[in-house]
């Protein structure tokens, strides 16, 4: 989490300190840096090849893959080169810093 | 908030004390019993164990490991509605859809088995059943759905014929009406109206269904009268249906009538130009946000639950944050996999919100959802958002495209059981 923070702030974030009864009220301020919050764009991925990238099931585990290797697979669904059953859906809907951001976070653990 | 003191009383001993006492309302009428686990981190308290909050539970405690975080379900175990139809249609066993919380308590979550009853926002506490009351600096509820009961069909009518839209009871009662009924007998599936949870689950169902009836009774057939139109997954699903069945019949709501009336006890359904009789009769009613939503006040006097679609905090009550099916996310499903991954921002917001940031980063949800329509036949959609102020907007995803070849069908069969074991694993291993 503190890394994150850390990372969200050096993204020119403005960080407000305030008392938790301050904060909320139903009406955030939302704040657009590109969603390169790796934590939660990898918390997406998860859901079907596993913690860590670790698979419980039939989906292929992605843990073996390093960052070149993650980036290169994703970019090729993305551009279509690459076809699977779900991956050439999926892969567009993320931004090529982001696909990044996902290979830095799960690749090579 | 007011961050009064911490009472590192275990609820064990609480209940003890109160027991031997008989002094619990006396302790929630002070409002000073605070029961949950020891540490002096941010406290977090979700109501709910299904998979918007088991998820959120896991996911507020991994990004905020000093966080105090307690989850408060009744139910000891919980039968996920997901893959709840090839359980239907004898695909897997109950075992395989049963979940425990062993694993979030293993994770660090306070685990309490008890039932919300009321919420009091002002000094922030829950109360339970049990007569103790809970302090939050932030609570997320994730209340699940209840029903609209009418047409005669009434919470008594679903212990006859079941609905069998929320998982246990429900699901195992239809399986076994199912396995009782003559061969010969028509299953009648009555799909609810929108907004409902999990849109194309009553069409796996109908696919499910087919399937254990062509194999064991294979004279029956399903008729689905439906309230709509048209569906989720419509062609992927017909498709499949065609290749496959020849005991599924769909009746758009156009050509089936408005349905007047539901009689469970023959198992009949009225429409407004018929009346059709079923050997297993499955009417989804209509539906709402679970009771403890409108218990809390958390509707603001509507169905669903308004949120800020970047916290998912309530509308209506500050520090409250509302995710699930119960939730208005405009753009989302009310699916599990929606439910899992707003969890997820809504935790990462919760814990930004308690560390001292005040803006949230905006961020990305997706959601995966298969069907089977046989045991080696899987269709699929899927969808990435971009979480904005107003809304979820779509940057990718789509249905599984039609022609596709038999192994790819049963590549997304085989991809639907290793989501399913993944999801859970995620929220419950």
């Amino acid at each position: 989490m503190k890394k994150n923070l850390i990372t969200v702030a050096a993204l020119g974030m403005a960080v407000l300190f305030t008392t938790p009864a301050q904060a909320g009220g139903g009406s955030s301020a939302a704040v657009d840096t590109g969603n390169l919050n790796s934590a939660l764009l990898v918390s997406n991925c998860v859901v079907c090849h596993g913690q860590g990238g670790e698979s419980q099931g039939y989906t292929p585990s992605i843990d073996g893959l390093n960052k070149n290797q993650m980036i290169s697979a994703l970019m090729d669904f993305k551009s279509g080169n690459r076809k699977g059953t779900i991956m050439q859906r999926i892969a567009p809907g993320y931004t090529d810093a982001q696909i990044e951001a996902i290979a830095n976070e799960l690749a090579g653990n | 908030m007011s961050n009064i003191k911490i009472n590192k009383t275990s609820r064990r001993d609480f209940l003890k004390i109160a027991g031997a006492t008989g002094a619990v309302s006396a302790f929630a009428i002070s409002g000073c019993a605070a029961m949950g686990p020891s540490g002096t981190g941010p406290r977090v308290v979700v109501v709910g164990g299904g998979f918007g909050g088991s998820t959120a539970a896991r996911y507020v405690k991994k990004f905020g490991p000093d966080f105090r975080v307690t989850l408060i379900e009744p139910k000891t175990s919980y039968v996920t509605c997901p893959f709840s139809n090839p359980y239907l249609g004898g695909v897997v066993d109950l075992k395989t859809i049963t979940h425990g919380y062993g694993g979030l308590s293993k994770a660090g979550v306070h685990v309490v088995h008890d039932m919300v009853t009321g919420l009091d926002a002002a000094n922030g506490t829950v109360s339970l059943s049990s007569g103790a009351t809970v302090e939050y600096d932030r609570l997320i509820v994730s209340p699940g759905i209840d029903f609209k009961w009418g047409l005669g069909y009434d919470e008594a009518a679903s212990l006859i014929s079941p609905h069998a839209w929320q998982g246990g009871s429900q699901t195992v009662m239809l399986k076994k009406q199912l396995e009782e009924m003559d061969d010969g007998g028509t299953v009648i599936i009555c799909p609810p109206g929108n907004p409902f949870r999990c849109p194309p689950g009553p069409y796996e169902r109908a696919s499910m269904i087919a399937h254990y009836l062509k194999t064991h009774k294979p004279r029956s057939k399903v008729l689905i009268l439906d309230r709509k139109d048209k569906f989720s997954k419509q062609g992927a699903f017909m498709e499949g249906w065609k290749k496959n069945y020849t005991n599924i019949e769909w009746v758009k709501a156009t050509d089936a009538g408005t349905i007047t009336s539901i009689d469970a006890s023959t198992r009949t359904v009225h429409t407004e130009m018929d009346a059709h009789k079923a050997g297993v009769l499955n009417f989804i009613p209509n539906q709402k946000a679970g009771k403890i939503a409108h218990t809390m006040g958390l509707t603001g006097g509507g169905d669903w639950c308004p949120v800020d679609q970047i916290t998912f905090e309530s509308s209506v009550i500050p520090s409250v944050h509302v995710i699930g099916d119960a939730a208005v996310v405009k753009g989302l499903p009310k699916s599990g996999n929606a439910a899992n991954s707003e969890a997820k921002v809504c935790a990462w917001a919760v814990v930004q919100l308690l560390s001292g940031v005040s803006e949230v980063e905006s961020a990305l949800t997706s959601n995966t959802c298969y069907s089977l329509v046989t045991p080696d036949y899987g269709i699929s959609v899927t969808a990435v958002w971009k979480g904005t102020v107003e809304k979820y907007a779509k940057t990718g995803g789509g249905v599984s495209p039609a022609g596709q070849s038999a192994n790819f069908r049963a590549d997304e069969a085989k991809y639907a059981h290793g989501w399913y074991a993944n999801i859970t694993h995620d929220i419950w291993g």
